[in-house]
């Protein structure tokens, strides 16, 4: 393809306007200079450093920082090997070395590395630079006796406690690590699943760290420095004299002499809560000082929580709380600007609902919500194959009623009389029999609403044409019985008590609802679960809520004899259904976009399939996967093995045979699927297509490994069985290739002799999988270069505030990389438009799963009641199960 | 994604006292625009973190903190030299001519089967291109195309004349464009 000259220059403008549009992260920017100013700060003092502080060679400062060691002779092999050849090549480095051996004297004799010997230092200059030193340190120790400072000594970093695993990572290798092992200065440090753990630094500092933390410390001259790579940490620092003790995590950095505080850091910003004593907090170019009680987040994105929330998950989480107990919550938020308008904080309704609601829904008074209600409400129900069933006999009960639609028009109307608050419900008998639905509102001034009505339906107006009209009935409801005929149909009963206004689509139930009330103000329904679950999001702001009673649904729903009937019961429990309780719906305003999620209760702690899922935390697999991502799912489970377990029991019901193959296949491969695949794993899986589908789509999988030695095992032990059956069958086997590239192991997988490859690698804890090495290796450069799909701002705009990046479970997808070029050439507009970014998550906790999704841009077209199915996930749970 | 080189990096310079705090200023207000403008000619988050040490480790050492008139045009442009002596010394060490290039870019995995040249390539292709470019007109042509300078800024802050500013950028970027060109051939011949 020769290009024309004016295709040439447009070419270039192109390209260097999308350079000079490049945004960059700030957070990146921040990490990069602190580093960098940290290294300036320190040129002057080499440091002597251990071997293992570094992770990666990626140049000749890191070949200076080997050097000490080297010249001690305490450096690994391959590394000298490197260094040696590196020092033939590179003339800065030679000087360097020439630096170590001679200290700042200007020898100008070559240094020379011999391949096999290490270099010792001259004798004479090491007595001379002891005793130097001992003179700095004796006039620097007079210097702060004279100031009465005493420095705190932040050296030897202890694990003082440990309950569950955790590993020292680096970018070659996992270590597991147990309380009284020593961390050395700069060592990644990582928490597993559900374990806590209390580290000890020099100075009497203790750093507690959640689940799935990971952290480093190390000192400067200024003082301990703790970094927060991601995850929760409690620290309680010791009094630290004329220092501070700070610590960083992407985007702020708190620094503190002596007090207990909790730090929170996650892609979507930082949280930091106070419970004794005083911190600063440096972000963005802003300093914040706080006290006990109060919290700062460093960016909208990332949610305000209650302070006794943020530390409940701590060891010392009572006494944190006693200490807190003096200070009043005070939060500084910088994103939150206090609730939305539309949003409503409390409600009368709730309590005036009868015992036997089962389905609640709740809008805000606004015209476009009531107007696309009805569409609303058939499209959740329809997607829930008991609700459905339900609201089918329902309509046949009442098809001589006034349908939904003509109510929700009806009272539409009377609309400018109402409160904020329109609630809509429905309830079941005893016996599962739909009984009628009810429309409640607060009044703002019942005398003008019954004028109002005096004229809608006064003597001799008629009914409007295509709808119905309202009729009162005063006092309480019996006194007046529904015309019979053609004209009850065209009317709605409605009453008017204590500013309250009722509606239902039957009068008998209307009058059920009413008699119910006692005192006028409250029903039975407020001794239920089901009222305590919706009343408690009304502390958290509501805009639209949809909450349904499955349980009551599916209880009222079983009892068939049939065969299917059995099926689906045995089915509802195998997989946990059965003890699902309620489905909540809620849509809400908040920020700078609407927020929908829906959440699913059990009556019992999960189990089975449910079960699987961790709570929310953070997913460090997202560092190998860049920005430019089409799809990524990632989930983290409780552990492996139980997940291998579940998968276990199902392939025995469902496929004897199978699972009777795979024992035998256990047995003389000598390996065991839990023990040897299931028992290295962390818990953190992710996969991803991240690069061009043709001709191979560029998929990526990455599993948290603990022990990746083990799991190496295991795969060479498969390996070689399968070889072994495949030889005696006459069929091409697998061929399992190693090769070195930089100090890191790469495997290939060849399936045949044409079969598909497989490339994989273990860097930093994790393994990546995909199809080609090239890939694998350039997933690890994502995590070294900090362009990971963690860093990308428009991922981070979909993240939610309220758990920031920590997810149980998310699906992501954006395929503007491979449609934009089409939409360009008219070829895919559309589609690009209908599937704007996506990020559906959920998040798992004992008896509960929350589900939610968000787009950028927001695919609701700007009508806040277009909502995902999620009234279809006990349906999609059902399906994904194993059939039968 | 091409390995860093180390050359810049390797630099362990002595401060010399006395300018510290100045640096931290200068460092403070400046890293910023050192970071971007490096990023701008390297895409890398490594190698501009790089950049920004070389940087302001060359001012500590030569205890040069007054850079007036215009502190932030000469940490630019310092940002801009040494960004291009990356790349160069980057050239060196990976031994890329242009013509071996289209093998790299042909084989990566980012390309599909019609060869399309995703965003990373091209601008690597780019890098490529103006390493080769002399200093000077590498230096005016990162400051007028990635930089958006005008002809007379790029002037001012170089020292010389309107005129040869223009004729430098003219012959650049018809090298620059060339290349790209000559690149495009190539991969549709390998076609």
């Amino acid at each position: 393809m020769k290009l024309g000259k004016k295709s040439q220059e447009l070419l270039l403008d192109r390209l260097t306007a999308e350079i000079r549009g490049e945004e960059i992260d700030p957070s990146v920017i921040r990490s990069a200079s602190d580093r960098v100013w940290s290294r300036i700060q320190n040129a002057d003092k080499p440091a002597p450093v251990e071997p293992s502080q570094v992770e990666q060679i990626r140049g000749c400062a890191d070949f200076q920082r080997l050097m000490p060691s080297y010249l001690e002779g305490g450096l690994s092999e391959p590394r000298s090997l490197l260094l040696e050849d590196h020092t033939r090549e590179c003339l800065t480095c030679r000087r360097a070395v020439k630096h170590h051996l001679h200290g700042t004297s200007r020898s100008n004799s070559a240094a020379h590395l011999s391949p096999t010997s290490k270099v010792k230092p001259r004798r004479a200059s090491l007595r001379w630079g002891i005793a130097a030193a001992l003179i700095l340190s004796m006039s620097f120790a007079a210097f702060l006796a004279v100031r009465g400072l005493q420095p705190a000594r932040a050296g030897h970093v202890v694990i003082q406690a440990a309950e569950g695993p955790i590993y020292r990572v680096s970018d070659h290798e996992v270590t597991p690590l147990s309380a009284g092992d020593e961390i050395t200065d700069g060592q990644s440090i990582h928490t597993g699943y559900a374990s806590t753990t209390v580290i000890r630094t020099g100075d009497g500092s203790l750093i507690e760290m959640k689940g799935r933390s990971q952290l480093s410390v190390s000192e400067s001259d200024r003082g301990l420095m703790i970094k927060l790579e991601r995850g929760n940490i409690i620290v309680q620092a010791a009094s630290q004299g004329s220092r501070h003790l700070y610590v960083s995590t992407r985007d702020c950095t708190v620094s503190v002499t002596g007090t207990i505080f909790s730090l929170n850091s996650s892609v979507k910003g930082s949280r930091v809560s106070v419970i004794e004593g005083a911190v600063e907090v440096d972000y963005s170019g802003n300093r914040e000082s706080l006290n006990p009680g109060q919290q700062l987040t460093t960016s909208r994105g990332i949610e305000s929580k209650l302070v006794m929330d943020d530390i409940s998950w701590s060891r010392d989480a009572e006494r944190y709380l006693k200490l807190l107990a003096a200070f009043t919550d005070r939060r500084i938020d910088p994103g939150s600007g206090g609730g939305h308008p539309q949003n409503r904080f409390s409600t009368r309704l709730l309590d005036m609902q009868p015992e036997s609601t089962f389905f609640y829904i709740a809008l805000p008074n606004l015209s476009a919500a009531l107007s696309d209600s009805n569409s609303l409400i058939e499209e959740q129900i329809h997607q829930n194959a008991a609700l459905r069933q339900w609201w089918d006999s329902h309509r046949r009960n009442s098809i001589d009623g006034p349908a939904l639609s003509e109510i929700v028009e009806s009272i539409g109307k009377a609309a400018a009389f109402f409160g904020d608050e329109i609630a809509i419900s429905f309830g079941v008998n005893s016996r599962g029999r739909a009984e009628g639905m009810l429309v409640m509102a607060e009044l703002s001034d019942s005398a003008e609403f019954r004028a109002f009505l005096q004229n809608q339906t006064g003597a001799g107006s008629p009914a409007p044409t295509g709808g119905v009209r309202m009729r009162l009935i005063d006092g309480l409801v019996g006194r007046e019985s529904q015309p019979a005929g053609s004209a009850a149909r065209k009317e709605i009963p409605i009453a008017i008590r204590d500013n309250i206004f009722i509606a239902s689509d039957d009068p008998d139930y209307l009058r059920t609802a009413e008699s119910a009330r006692e005192g006028a103000t409250r029903t039975r329904f407020t001794e239920t679960r089901f009222h305590s679950q919706i009343s408690t999001l009304y502390s958290e702001g509501v805009g639209i809520i949809l909450a349904a009673d499955l349980n009551k649904i599916i209880t009222q729903s079983e009892g068939g004899d049939s065969r299917v009937d059995k099926d689906r019961a045995e089915a509802y429990d195998r997989l946990g259904l059965s003890d699902l309780e309620y489905l909540i719906l809620e849509l809400k305003a908040g920020g700078e976009a609407a927020r929908n999620r829906a959440v699913l209760t059990f009556m019992e702690p999960r189990r089975g399939v449910s079960s699987w899922l961790a709570p929310p935390g953070p997913m460090g697999s997202l560092e190998f996967i860049s920005p430019d991502a089409n799809v990524v799912a990632a989930f983290v489970v409780n552990t492996p093995r139980s997940f291998v377990d579940d998968l276990l029991t199902s392939l025995k019901s469902i496929d004897p045979d199978l699972s009777g193959q795979l024992k035998e296949f256990e047995a003389q491969a000598r390996a065991d699927l839990r023990e040897d695949f299931a028992e290295p794993l962390g818990g953190e899986f992710a996969v991803a297509l991240d690069g061009p589908l043709l001709p191979t789509p560029s998929w990526k999988a990455i599993f948290e490994v603990y022990d990746p030695a083990r799991l190496q095992r295991g795969i060479e032990r498969a390996v070689e069985e399968i070889n072994r059956r495949a030889g005696a069958e006459g069929k091409p086997g697998l061929l399992l290739e190693r090769t070195d590239q930089g100090g890191r192991a790469f495997y290939r997988l060849r399936f045949g002799n044409d079969g598909p490859d497989l490339s994989y690698a273990f860097a930093s804890g994790y393994l990546i999988a995909a199809p080609s090495h090239a890939l694998v290796d350039r997933a690890i450069r994502y995590r070294q270069s900090g362009y990971t799909l963690a860093h990308s701002p428009r991922f981070a705009s979909l993240l939610p505030e309220e758990s920031g990046s920590d997810f149980s479970a998310f699906f992501y997808h954006d395929f503007s990389r491979l449609l934009d070029p089409l939409a360009r050439r008219g070829g895919a507009g559309s589609l690009a438009q209908a599937l704007p970014p996506t990020l559906i998550y959920a998040n798992a906790s004992e008896g509960r799963i929350a589900f939610a999704a968000s787009s950028q841009p927001a695919s609701s077209s700007g009508s806040l009641l277009r909502l995902p199915g999620y009234f279809q996930l006990p349906r999609i749970l059902e399906e994904a199960a194993p059939s039968r | 994604m091409k390995k860093a080189s180390a050359h810049v990096k390797a630099i362990r310079l002595t401060p010399v006292p006395g300018t510290a705090e100045d640096t931290e200023a200068l460092f403070q207000r400046h890293h910023e625009l050192v970071f971007r403008t490096a990023y701008r000619v390297l895409g890398s988050v490594v190698d501009s973190e790089d950049v920004l040490q070389t940087v302001f480790l060359r001012l500590l050492r030569r205890g040069r903190t007054d850079l007036s008139p215009s502190p932030g045009g000469y940490l630019q442009r310092a940002a801009v030299n040494a960004s291009l002596d990356l790349l160069r010394a980057r050239r060196r060490v990976s031994l890329v001519p242009l013509d071996d290039l289209k093998d790299d870019l042909i084989d990566s995995p980012s390309l599909g089967p019609d060869k399309q040249l995703d965003g990373k390539d091209m601008r690597m292709l780019l890098q490529q291109s103006i390493a080769r470019l002399g200093d000077r007109a590498a230096e005016t042509f990162v400051l007028r195309y990635l930089e958006g300078y005008d002809n007379n800024e790029i002037a001012e802050m170089i020292g010389t004349s309107k005129l040869v500013v223009a004729v430098t950028l003219y012959r650049a970027r018809a090298k620059v464009c060339k290349d790209l060109s000559k690149f495009l051939e190539v991969k549709d011949e390998a076609r």
